[in-house]
């Protein structure tokens, strides 16, 4: 894969920036937020390789775009959830607010790759790598047999290899 | 889970999957010794194998060292409410969602996760007590946050979010500010304060109160009344309804009250989602409810009303029609 070439995505940016912030400015009420996304979205096209003919580029940006935004509210989704979490402990077990920003980094990284695997699949694959359970427990407690709890973990490391190894 | 060290060759997928279904077996917890011997020659036929194995065993690794400090629970639940944000939400109810959203985004940290910032704060499902100087004492209600300082001789609270009971001793003095209100309570007073989305409700139990705004109109409340405030407009003046310091006991009283309402209400107490499905949001169900123990209360629930609870992990919960 090689990056594109920074000409067209200059092109791109010059024709269809303003459309892309006002797009996204409506769909998140926000125009600070509308303008850092754009800018990630050309910044991912100049990372990435355009197809070699964009004959609906607003089409094309819009997707990457959305892809983004999706991105950024599991971000926050995930912020939430964690400072939730904090609220549980007590405050001189706090952790520092650099290990926060490190624990929310590798989750969401985590995140990353497991998206697009169904929750049940996760569940399964999460209960292996991280509580060490054997199938046969999983299956108990998620009520399945050990020949579903098998092929579910065969589909989640085929789908994290092809995350992490193949993008 | 970043890809192990610099390298990054391809591997024949043939090789991977062979792995993969090594891999599967050895975790299953019920291989065999033979089939741990063969795994282990299988590893040594050739370096491609042994790389294949040490990748799937790095996706693994990188999962429990990204995460370590944080329970396999508490990692899972994190996730979940990750994942939860689906696609279909962001392309289609963007509008709503984003706004609501974007409004905490580019606001303070403070607004956005009050009760970490504050000095006291209750997570889901917590009630605190606090006492302060010279009889004062208040108790948090669940995802509550308030700050306290002493200045010019006054102890002065600032409820950030959340709900709270603030009682006074004979002699106590105390200021109250929310994001909309002053709260001026005299002593021996015993008062709930509220802070809601855009007001804060004000409900006097025993003795009087002060409500000041920014621009200076007063109010004065008595026991028994409730009114509600934004920072300019005041609601309609009305008596207390019953069951309204409830709460402070760990129940929550319900008098035909729409189940939907109910539901709301429980949410707040309990970790996770709780979703109602609209078909049944008008049922209505009296009684007094546990709102330390909000599974218990929603499985009472589906004992008088013609519902069902479906939990999914048990951090999302949707109660609809039996």
């Amino acid at each position: 894969m090689s990056p594109s070439s920074s000409n067209d995505v200059g092109e791109l940016y010059l024709q269809h920036h303003s459309w892309i912030v006002a797009m996204l400015r409506r769909r998140l009420g926000n125009r600070e937020q509308a303008l850092d996304i754009a800018q990630d979205t050309f910044v991912k096209l100049l990372r990435s390789e355009l197809p070699p003919l964009l004959r609906e580029p607003r089409a094309y940006l819009c997707t990457v775009a959305s892809r983004l935004c999706l991105q950024h509210f599991r971000r926050q989704a995930l912020e939430a959830a964690y400072l939730d979490s904090l609220a549980l402990i007590e405050p001189q077990h706090q952790p520092s607010e650099e290990t926060r920003l490190l624990v929310l980094e590798a989750l969401d990284a985590v995140g990353q790759v497991l998206d697009g695997l169904g929750s049940r699949v996760r569940e399964i694959f999460l209960l292996s790598q991280l509580d060490g359970l054997i199938y046969p427990q999983i299956a108990e407690q998620l009520g399945l047999t050990v020949n579903v709890v098998q092929k579910a973990m065969l589909k989640a490391y085929r789908h994290c290899y092809a995350a992490v190894y193949q993008q | 889970m970043t890809p192990l060290a610099s390298d990054e060759s391809s591997l024949d997928p043939h090789v991977v999957e062979q792995a993969m279904l090594w891999m599967v077996r050895l975790q299953s917890g019920v291989s065999s010794a033979g089939e741990q011997l063969a795994c282990q020659r299988w590893r040594q036929e050739s370096p491609a194998h042994e790389q294949a194995w040490q990748r799937l065993n790095g996706i693994g690794q990188g999962l429990r060292d990204g995460t370590r400090g944080l329970s396999a629970g508490n990692v899972r639940g994190l996730l979940q409410a990750r994942a939860l944000t689906s696609r279909r939400a962001v392309l289609k109810g963007f509008a709503g969602a984003g706004v609501l959203i974007a409004s905490g985004y580019g606001v303070s940290q403070r607004s956005l996760m009050p009760t970490l910032f504050s000095d006291y704060g209750t997570s889901t499902g917590e009630r605190r007590s606090l006492s302060f100087d010279s009889g004062v004492a208040v108790q948090l209600d669940t995802r509550s946050a308030l700050d306290s300082e002493f200045a010019a001789g006054l102890r002065v609270l600032t409820l950030n979010q959340g709900r709270m009971l603030l009682t006074l001793q004979q002699g106590a003095q105390v200021a109250l500010r929310t994001a909309d209100v002053w709260v001026r309570p005299q002593p021996l007073a015993r008062l709930l304060v509220s802070q809601e989305r855009s007001a804060t409700l004000v409900q006097l139990l025993d003795g009087g109160a002060r409500v000041e705004q920014p621009r200076g109109q007063r109010f004065e409340l008595r026991a028994g009344w409730q009114q509600r405030f934004s920072d300019s407009l005041a609601g309609a003046l009305a008596p207390l309804p019953a069951g309204a310091a409830a709460w402070t006991q760990g129940l929550l009283l319900a008098e035909r009250l729409p189940l939907g309402q109910l539901l709301t209400e429980l949410d707040r107490y309990r970790p996770g989602v709780l979703r109602c499905d609209p078909r049944i949001a008008n049922l209505q169900a009296s009684g007094s409810f546990s709102i330390d123990q909000p599974e218990a209360s929603l499985d009472l629930l589906t004992q008088v009303l013609p519902i069902r609870v479906q939990r999914v992990f048990g951090y999302w919960a949707s109660v609809v029609p039996a």
